[in-house]
């Protein structure tokens, strides 16, 4: 062969092969999560899960839709520094106008959310959370893929409560700010169906910039005298922090959060001393082998690429939540938002890959069904600072028997936004 | 009586802080936005050394090491700050204020390549509690307040005992009747920012390990020392030291009875109110 | 003997000092004379090291002292009271004193300088541990002297010493800063607004005008020059 011929014939094989590519669409999927600052923290591990989600499908040739055509997923990320909502939009914009993604997972901050109804519902992307957050019957494309925040703050509270009746007296531990501020709304509506048994004797929030000093914070929740203390607003190492400035007060009771970073705090207090005492629950902890293998192995392969010092619990919360929208593309005809919105909420309930048969639920707080309630697994520590499970709150039945009961309290804490 | 302790210990805490800073601000009447990062850099290398050197030599002692090596490398910073930034700017305190943020952000970046954003903690090198009438200080605490209170008396010792606490205290009173006694008011400065920024160090390596470390530590801890020296007087060491005393009790009591949120805004408008009514701050000198 | 030749100062273009020479004898007292922004004070810094001049040299016994910095001019023996004193009003009279003798470290050499000059101004032993800030303007002016005087200079520059005080005090302080420098072979120059006061204690003179000499001789000619008499004495 000439030369000539060798570019012309290298020029065809070219164009055969990007021709090919594009014949197998690819699903463009953004995050739109701090990465670099103080919330990358938070953001960091989010984003890692849904890029191992998408690289579990990518190695065996992608996710097939429907029709069994199998799509390549490529995932983008978006900065937003710290959760605001203008940072949000702005984000919102470059992944759907200049980048066309398809889906995007957000965080669960109602003003971000707000932010972002719009645009996401014009443009038909579906736009999901590790929670609700917001919802709104006038944006169906804004959806929460599985129970989380702030929502499991309720369910975990009434857990701890019904399950332990020598639970008298609670302690609610919130940042002053507005993440803060919700949990402190469904704690406390966690609570409400337990109120002749069990009194809330501490609910001050703080000052988030007060946490350096954390024996003054604990200092006064000690003296309340508290069995279980639910906890919001700390990062991982304040959380470690505040578990030993009440140990060493000499607390004796429970501890409730969203996820603790067990690494940190058995650095200062025994793991022996804290088994059975601390519980959490956000959506599904994947260090923990028995819930699930699926979760299990991605566990596996997170600490492999990234490291054991690196884990989150948020990781495998992003990751969950991604398996929702994967169970919508698997029964859509095309991997598009709004084939997929159309085929998760054919019926009212979802066959979720990780939690099973998941109802829709959210009406009485949102004005809209697009919330999946999906089973709740609580966590309990034990004497090795692992984590194994307590049980598995069927939160869908919760709210139904207790609705009557927390929705007043969510509405008070300003967390129900169907009839505005 | 846990109350008492709570506010002993925060009083330590915004002392360290406000030490170093105040003793620059008062003598070179520069605000250097970097002291935040020297504070944050002084914790990281205590936290490097902890969990390089603790497994061989024990978390007390490797502690140590941290600190010195803490002060040494703050102490150098300040050394490169006076040299590259202070000397060259001098006479234009807008700019050399600019360069200081800017190199705040500087470090802060150079920590987060190396760290990560993701705040890490160091594990506490004394363990244990101590109980005075049935209230606690925990072991790490007493620590910082041991810290705190060795700065504090070890730096009144050095300006008022010694010539070059002197030289020092005469470049902070008048700059122009130093330089005329034969003084290396260059020298001084050096020197003063060498020392600020090594208090911020050790400052980082004490108060490491019961606090979270994180690359963005730096800001709030800034923040509060500046209401801090405001509030005690600029240019009075001592001022800042009763301040930090004051802001130490006043916080431990709204954190106890239920005002933990309203900490930020009442310590702002403490300085606010401070500066309207007197602006050289409670105990500062007219100048 | 201080030298200065051709020494040229500007400050942004303009011309301070314009290419001023004189000279002052160690153990002498000279004064200088001129009006308001003559160039006297300008001329004081630029001995002393705090302005550097554009061209030109100064030499202190043959040595050249111009481009040296203001420590080293000190320790060299040229001590400066300013105008306005500059002395640290929240430190003690000792401390101030002591901090004079930053370039004489030697303990025993301070120590018995430190008592010549509570010879000389009694009232500052009795006040050592008071404050400078608190102390009369008669006794600051005291400070002052007393705080250049530890450094052992072999050249005193005064600068508007009497400015803020009273005649008679002016009158004693001069008198007693002139004797004291003359029984110790210390050369004294001394820029005043007073010129008939400076002119009465110096042996030589010179006046200044734009950044010149105009005139220059003993002191007694100076004084007697019908000029001088007409825009400085009159």
């Amino acid at each position: 062969m000439d030369l000539m011929t060798r570019i012309i014939v290298a020029g065809v094989f070219a164009c055969g092969l990007t021709g090919y590519a594009s014949a197998q669409e690819t699903i463009n999927i953004g995050v739109v999560q701090p990465q670099a600052g103080e919330c990358a923290q938070w953001g960091v591990p989010i984003t890692r899960g849904v890029q191992i989600w998408a690289e579990e499908f990518n190695a065996n040739g992608g996710i097939a839709d429907a029709t069994g055509k199998k799509h390549q997923i490529k995932v983008t990320t978006y900065d937003n520094n710290c959760y605001t909502a203008g940072d949000e939009l702005t984000a919102f914009r470059r992944a759907i106008l200049d980048d066309k993604v398809n889906f995007i997972l957000q965080t669960f901050t109602p003003a971000s959310r707000q932010a972002v109804a719009q645009i996401a519902t014009e443009n038909k992307v579906l736009t999901t959370s590790y929670g609700a957050g917001y919802l709104n019957a006038k944006y169906p494309f804004l959806i929460g893929s599985v129970t989380g925040s702030p929502g499991s703050y309720m369910f975990l509270v009434s857990h701890l409560l019904e399950t332990r009746p020598d639970i008298k007296k609670v302690a609610i531990v919130t940042a002053d700010h507005s993440f803060g501020q919700a949990a402190l709304a469904y704690y406390k509506a966690g609570i409400t169906p337990y109120a002749k048994r069990v009194e809330i004797v501490y609910s001050q929030p703080y000052d988030p910039a007060s946490t350096s000093d954390m024996l003054g914070l604990a200092t006064p929740i000690f003296a309340s005298s508290p069995d279980l203390i639910v906890e919001l607003g700390f990062t991982p190492g304040q959380q470690a922090l505040f578990i030993e400035a009440m140990e060493q007060l000499g607390y004796k009771g429970l501890y409730g959060s969203e996820g603790w970073t067990m690494g940190l705090v058995t650095e200062r207090i025994p793991a022996a001393q804290l088994a059975g005492r601390v519980f959490s629950a956000y959506v599904v902890d994947a260090s923990e082998p028995s819930f699930s293998p699926r979760v299990s192995k991605f566990y596996k392969s997170y600490v492999e690429k990234y490291g054991q010092k690196e884990w989150s619990v948020l990781a495998s919360v992003a990751y969950a939540a991604m398996t929702t929208v994967e169970a919508g593309i698997q029964k859509a005809a095309a991997p598009t938002g709004d084939a997929v919105r159309q085929a998760l909420f054919t019926t009212d309930t979802v066959d979720q890959p990780l939690f099973g048969k998941s109802h829709w639920g959210g009406a009485e707080m949102y004005g809209a069904n697009n919330w999946l309630l999906t089973p709740l697994p609580v966590y309990v520590t034990d004497d090795k600072g692992g984590v194994k499970v307590d049980a598995v709150v069927d939160v869908a039945k919760w709210w139904n028997a207790n609705k009557d009961a927390a929705l007043p309290v969510l509405a008070q804490g300003g967390q129900v936004s169907a009839n505005k | 009586m846990q109350i008492v302790l709570n506010c002993l210990s925060l009083t330590s805490f915004y002392l360290c802080f406000a030490l170093g800073l105040a003793l620059v601000f008062g003598v070179m009447r520069i605000i250097n936005f970097a002291h935040g990062e020297f504070f944050m850099i002084g914790a990281y290398v205590t936290y490097f050394c902890v969990a390089t050197l603790a497994p061989q030599i024990g978390g007390p002692s490797a502690w140590l090491v941290g600190a010195i090596v803490a002060a040494a490398v703050t102490g150098l910073l300040g050394a490169v700050l006076y040299r590259a930034v202070v000397v060259p700017l001098a006479d234009k305190p807008l700019a050399i204020f600019i360069s200081t943020l800017a190199l705040s952000y500087v470090l802060q970046t150079i920590v987060v390549q190396i760290f990560g954003p993701v705040g890490l903690s160091i594990s506490p090198p004394l363990r244990g509690v101590v109980s005075v009438g049935g209230a606690i200080l925990p072991a790490s605490r007493v620590m910082v307040i041991v810290a705190a209170a060795a700065l504090s008396t070890g730096l009144w010792i050095y300006l008022m005992r010694t010539e070059p606490g002197r030289r020092i205290r005469a470049v902070a009173q008048n700059p122009r009747g130093a330089l005329l006694q034969g003084i290396k008011t260059r020298n001084v400065g050096n020197l003063t920012l060498i020392i600020g920024s090594g208090i911020a160090g050790i400052c980082g390596a004490s108060m490491g390990p019961i606090s979270q470390i994180s690359p963005y530590m730096g800001g709030p801890a800034l923040w509060k020392a500046f209401i801090i020296i405001i509030v005690g007087g600029i240019g009075n060491v001592w001022g800042a030291v009763a301040a930090a005393a004051i802001f130490g009790v006043l916080d431990t009591l709204m954190s106890q009875f239920g005002g933990g949120r309203f900490l930020a805004l009442t310590s702002a408008a403490i300085m606010l109110f401070v500066l309207s009514v007197k602006p050289s701050g409670l105990f500062g000198e007219k100048e | 003997m201080l030298e200065a030749q051709d020494i040229v100062v500007e400050y942004g273009g303009v011309r301070a000092l314009d290419q001023l020479s004189f000279s002052a004898q160690i153990g002498d007292v000279t004064a200088v004379v001129g009006s308001n922004g003559a160039g006297k004070t300008t001329l004081m810094n630029t001995i002393c090291g705090l302005i550097q001049p554009v061209s030109g040299e100064i030499r202190l016994d043959g040595e050249r002292i111009d481009g040296l910095a203001p420590d080293e001019i000190v320790r060299r023996g040229i001590s400066l009271v300013p105008e306005g004193r500059e002395l640290f009003p929240r430190l003690s009279v000792l401390e101030n004193l002591l901090l004079g003798a930053t370039v004489r470290p030697d303990p025993a050499t301070r120590r018995t300088t430190l008592a010549r000059i509570y010879e000389l101004f009694p009232v500052l032993a009795d006040r050592q541990s008071q404050k400078a800030g608190q102390l009369s303007g008669g006794e600051q002016q005291m400070l002052a002297f007393g705080r250049a005087l530890m450094s052992l200079p072999k050249l005193l520059l005064l600068d508007e010493p009497s400015i803020g005080l009273a005649p008679m005090v002016e009158e004693q302080l001069i008198s007693a800063i002139r004797d004291y420098s003359l029984e110790n072979g210390i050369g004294v120059l001394i820029v005043e607004q007073n010129a008939m006061l400076a002119l009465e204690y110096a042996q030589h003179a010179f006046v200044v005008e734009q950044g010149r000499v105009a005139l220059s001789g003993p002191a007694a000619t100076v004084r007697d020059d019908p000029a001088v008499i007409a825009s400085y004495l009159g």
